[in-house]
């Protein structure tokens, strides 16, 4: 699929992709024929209302979890009916995560936790390795905790660390569900200044949040209800945002 | 009111979740059971004091000599009676040394029969203080020279040999075919020291000598009572004393005494006074170490099942502490599972232990049904000390198994749960808990399974031992002979003549049945028996007699070795030559012949006993005959080395036989008790059975000790499978976030896999550590007193290893792999 007005291809895109639970005898549809493409560089987010199917699609954008039909496509290639190591290994390579409640390993330091999805790559040196987590740690300006522990830091720390743990490989996707669901105002800006600098770096973003505001930084917003794209709305200028 | 409410609570968890109900209390009950049977079993025949109509403790005092591994034996009387003129600690106590009789009926020329005898002092029923119940005991009197011949009876004696008769008082029998008077009826069950069914007073030369005696005629044995409030550490340091007080000054030939090991007469609790416990105390001490470390192992297993459930309930927890709920609440209310679960387990294990006993009581008959030698405390039964134990051990196991959910409940980050239900918070402490928790499992099982099966395995190697004879198509049984017929007359050669006699009349007359193919007579066949005394090669005599080579040394008729299989590998077979020069000739076997002699001129050379316990002439060896072990070959008392003497220079009134023989082994018995019927009826033969089973005999206890060790190692599998996997899933489940988030951030399943099995291989290697050092110290402990087949430290050092790291890779792999199924966005939903 090409962007006409860029003309560019798309990193991931999905069409007619279907996603259905089952739990004992109960099916539920959690997302119906959603079909989207993201673009490399772009800053986009996916909101609605709480179980509309949002952080769903953002698990299938991330190959954590498989669709029921449909196809999925991740730079060019169908990630649809790949095996599990396949998917791991476009997991750590492409594709990086940041969860609301950060998800750091509590028993590993901060550079321990950034350099987690390095070690799991066979062509990088441990020198390599330890390069790249300062480089992250620099990014996100936490190189002096580097040794602590995740319990030793606050909420916005930890979600900076989770960040720096993201873009520690270079991925071709950030994914980030709802990444200031945790914290504070003030944490929670830090965060999305972060974001909004890595987007500025060239980052390919998605991010689900259901806070309007912050769905407003971004270039282009995906309204999700009742498991449907309902909206796909890009804005073109950003916003001023009151700090 | 509360309460009430959490215990309904309580109920309705456990109800909801059946599966975990039953194999928690399973697992209580087991526990508990195997602790309960152990303590009644070990409690009844070890530690308990014999105390006889709750009177103070009653001990044994015997002589101990190290070549009898730690058996006890008779001790010189006159030392024995010294020390109960001098005592101030004992209240009472007797002599009394134990054999066999042949007791007539009450008319003349009724049929022998053989009893377990207790040939004592006048005073034995006042140590044990019961008296009969009938008629009277022994006085003093009793032991003069030309007292009138009077023997007790037990009830079982008197109600089955003698029907019962009401005028049993004061009626005649023949005892050893000499007339006798019935003078007393001992209660039901009372068979004091340990198997007596008559008692026969001692002559007065055997149980007051005036004067010291190495002759074996005069060892006896003692019991005794303590006063009351002494103990048994004060009478042993009172004896110390006695006895350093008399042993001064004693003839050259007996100065060993003073210097004898570990002393020369000891005391102990008069349950030690048997050969089966002496010889497997260790392996008793070790059968309940284990079971303690089961126990330890159940309290573990049902911990770990309960802080399972509380991990999983932690939210919940997390939410009642939110709301308000005391401590103290919070901790019963955790307590009230662990009391429904451990009581109704101990409820369950009060079943399994009087099945356990039930069986241990029908083992104990079949072991002791030939020899009739079981003694009469070794009935096990549940009393109110067990019930006692039980309740106790279910109290702590309440409290051992509620406080660590309790702790769990109570420790952590409950802030973090509520606000996002994440466990990591609380994750390290839990994850650390669990890591002991697998190394002590792993530990623990390792301890219990080898043990177990380096023990089975050496039990089943030692029934399959070669002992050098051949037992296919023999029978063995014990000859006895009655004294009054045969009498002794110290071993003139009239009397020696007319017993000799007898053995060989019975041997022509059995050679000549077509059945019967050979016939000898040994005083303990080869295969059975234990125990070697020192013996001197001439040249080369040790400065102390106890430093001189060891040997077993045995008695043979002449003509007696292909009736057991055995064959001449040198030299000469015994025969007539060997009439002319009086027991100047001896036989030994390969072994000791290659072992001493390694020039292989042992043929010519002369031995004799190192002790002057014993005749000490020289004897020459004459032949060297094909080896055979006398003892199990798990025993350390068995010799490999044998010396054996001619049987006809000297009187033996009671030997043991072998007949080889062809067609129905029925129809070979009968053809043996007809021959000794034709040539004198009063000679009673009994212990009639297989050779294979006379071997297996002395087994037969070791092998229920192995069978119950065997069940500890099967319940230790079970617990420790069940536990592993318990602690491995909850480790597991508690780390299903991090796991999910290690997917997430691209660890491939394989990688996730190798992540726990590689965690689990550092606590194999822990545990196995720790397991593997406690039970060599274990099996040390053992070897003092058993020796272990070689094939079966490879069994149990290896195979057990291997076994426990496949169950402890599995019972990590398939959790890990359960998780690694579901999607990782599944995981960090459930985060």
């Amino acid at each position: 699929m090409k962007d006409v007005s860029n003309n560019k291809t798309a990193l991931v895109e999905l069409k007619d992709l279907n996603k259905m639970f089952f739990t004992d005898e109960v099916e539920t549809n959690a997302l119906s024929n959603i079909n989207l493409a993201i673009y490399e560089g772009e800053y986009l987010s996916i909101t609605g209302p709480s179980g509309c199917g949002k952080s769903t699609l953002l698990s299938l954008l991330g190959l954590l979890d498989t669709p029921t039909s449909g196809l999925y496509k991740l730079a060019g290639h169908n990630a649809s009916n790949i095996n599990q190591d396949e998917r791991a290994r476009i997991r750590n390579k492409e594709i990086g995560f940041i969860f609301q409640s950060f998800n750091l390993i509590s028993d590993l330091t901060v550079a321990e936790n950034i350099e987690l999805p390095l070690t799991y790559r066979t062509d990088l040196t441990k020198n390599q390795r330890q390069d790249m987590v300062l480089s992250s740690l620099e990014k996100v300006d936490l190189a002096h905790r580097a040794n602590h522990y995740p319990s030793q830091l606050s909420g916005g720390q930890q979600q900076r660390v989770a960040v720096a743990r993201a873009i520690g490989g270079k991925p071709a996707i950030i994914l980030a569900d709802e990444p200031t669901g945790n914290l504070d105002s003030k944490n929670a800006e830090s965060v999305m200044a972060l974001l909004d600098e890595l987007h500025q770096d060239g980052a390919t973003i998605c991010m689900v949040t259901h806070d309007p505001v912050f769905a407003a930084r971004t270039q282009r917003i995906i309204e999700v209800f009742d498991g449907r794209v309902v909206s796909d709305e890009r804005i073109t200028e950003m916003p001023a945002i009151a700090v | 009111m509360t309460f009430w409410i959490d215990i309904k609570y309580a109920a309705r968890l456990l109800l909801k979740n059946p599966v975990f109900t039953a194999t928690s209390v399973l697992i209580v009950a087991i526990g508990l059971g195997l602790t309960l049977y152990t303590y009644s079993l070990l409690n009844q025949l070890i530690f308990k004091p014999l105390t006889l109509n709750g009177g103070t403790p009653i001990i044994a005092i015997e002589g101990q000599f190290r070549s009898n591994a730690g058996v006890g034996t008779g001790a010189d009387a006159y030392h024995l009676n010294q020390i109960s003129a001098e005592t101030e600690l004992l209240h009472s106590m007797s002599l009394y040394i134990t054999g066999t009789t042949l007791i007539g009926g009450l008319d003349i020329g009724a049929a022998n029969k053989k009893f377990n005898a207790s040939f004592s002092q006048w005073n034995i029923f006042e140590v044990a203080g019961v008296q009969p119940i009938l008629g009277r005991g022994f006085n003093p009197q009793d032991h003069d020279p030309g007292a009138e011949k009077v023997v007790v009876i037990s009830n079982d004696v008197w109600q089955n040999h003698f029907s019962g008769n009401k005028d049993i008082i004061g009626a005649t029998t023949r005892v050893d075919t000499v007339p006798t008077r019935i003078i007393g009826v001992m209660p039901d069950g009372f068979a004091f020291p340990a198997v007596a069914q008559i008692w026969v007073p001692l002559s007065a030369e055997r149980v007051s000598p005036t004067q010291l005696n190495d002759d074996f005629e005069y060892r006896l044995l003692a019991v005794a009572r303590l006063k009351q409030d002494v103990s048994l550490p004060q009478f042993q340091q009172e004896l110390k004393v006695i006895l350093q007080r008399n042993l001064l000054d004693l003839p050259q030939e007996m100065a060993w005494r003073a210097s004898s090991p570990g002393g020369y007469i000891r005391a102990f609790p008069f349950k030690l006074n048997n050969d089966a416990i002496t010889v497997h105390y260790s392996m008793f001490i070790a059968m309940m170490i284990v079971v303690m470390l089961i126990l330890l192992l159940t309290c573990i297993n049902i911990g770990n099942l309960l802080l399972a459930r509380v991990n999983e309930r932690i939210k919940e927890v997390a939410i009642r502490i939110a709301l308000g709920i005391p401590r103290k609440r919070l901790v019963l209310q955790m307590l009230w599972e662990s009391i429904f679960i451990c009581c109704l387990g101990g409820f369950l294990a009060f079943f399994f232990a009087k099945w356990g006993v039930h069986i241990t009581n029908s083992v104990f008959d079949q072991i002791f049904a030939i020899n009739g030698e079981k003694p009469f405390w070794w009935q096990i039964s549940l009393d109110m000390n067990a019930i006692m134990v039980l309740l106790v051990a279910i109290v702590l196991m309440i409290l051992v198994t509620g406080f660590i959910p309790a702790w769990r409940a109570l420790s952590g980050d409950l802030n973090g749960v509520l606000r996002d239900g994440t466990r990591g918070a609380l994750g390290k402490k839990a994850g650390r808990a669990n890591k002991i928790l697998v190394i002590a499992e792993i530990a623990l099982s390792c301890v219990v399974l080898m043990v177990a099966t380096i023990l089975l395995s050496t039990s089943y190697s030692a029934q399959r031992a070669d002992y050098g004879v051949n037992t296919q198509n023999r029978i063995t049984a014990t000859v006895r002979l009655p004294s009054g017929t045969y009498p002794w007359n110290d071993g003139a050669p009239e009397a020696r003549k007319k017993i000799n006699s007898f053995w060989y009349q019975l041997k022509d007359e059995l050679e000549q049945q077509p059945n019967i193919h050979g016939v000898a007579f040994f005083n303990l066949l080869p295969g059975t028996g234990n125990g070697t005394v020192h013996c001197e090669i001439e040249g080369k005599a040790a400065e102390l007699y106890n430093e001189n080579p060891s040997c077993n040394h045995g008695i043979v008729t002449r003509d007696a070795w292909s009736a057991v299989g055995m064959k001449m590998i040198a030299g000469r077979e015994f025969d007539l030559r060997d009439m002319v020069s009086e027991g100047e000739n001896i036989i030994i076997n390969e072994s000791m012949a290659k072992h001493y002699f390694p020039n292989g001129d042992a043929l010519g050379q002369r031995i004799r006993h190192a002790s002057a316990n014993f005749n000490r002439d020289w004897q020459t060896i004459i032949g060297i005959v094909s080896d055979s072990i006398h003892g199990s070959v798990m025993q350390t008392t068995s010799a490999q080395y044998t010396a054996y003497l001619l049987m006809d220079w000297d009187p033996w009134f009671r030997l043991v036989t072998a007949v080889h023989y062809s067609g129905p082994q029925s129809l070979a018995e009968s053809t043996f008790l007809e021959a000794i019927n034709n040539i004198d009826a009063d000679v009673t033969a009994y212990h009639i059975q297989s050779y294979d089973n006379l071997i297996k005999q002395p087994m037969m206890l070791v092998n229920a000790i192995n069978t119950i060790f065997l069940w500890c190692g099967l319940i230790a599998l079970f617990l420790a499978a069940s536990g592993i996997y318990a602690v491995a899933a909850n480790s597991i489940t508690l780390r299903k976030q991090e796991i999910a988030t290690r997917r997430a951030l691209g660890s491939r399943n394989n990688q996730v896999i190798k992540l726990f099995l590689k965690q689990a291989g550092m606590q194999l290697l822990f545990g196995l550590a720790l397991g593997i050092s406690l039970s060599l110290w274990l099996i040390s402990q053992i070897t003092q007193s058993m020796i272990i087949d070689s094939n079966s430290y490879l069994i149990g050092l290896i195979g057990i290893p291997i076994f426990i790291i496949m169950m402890v890779l599995i019972a990590t792999y398939l959790p890990a792999s359960k998780v690694i199924k579901k999607e990782p966005s599944e995981g960090l939903r459930e985060g």
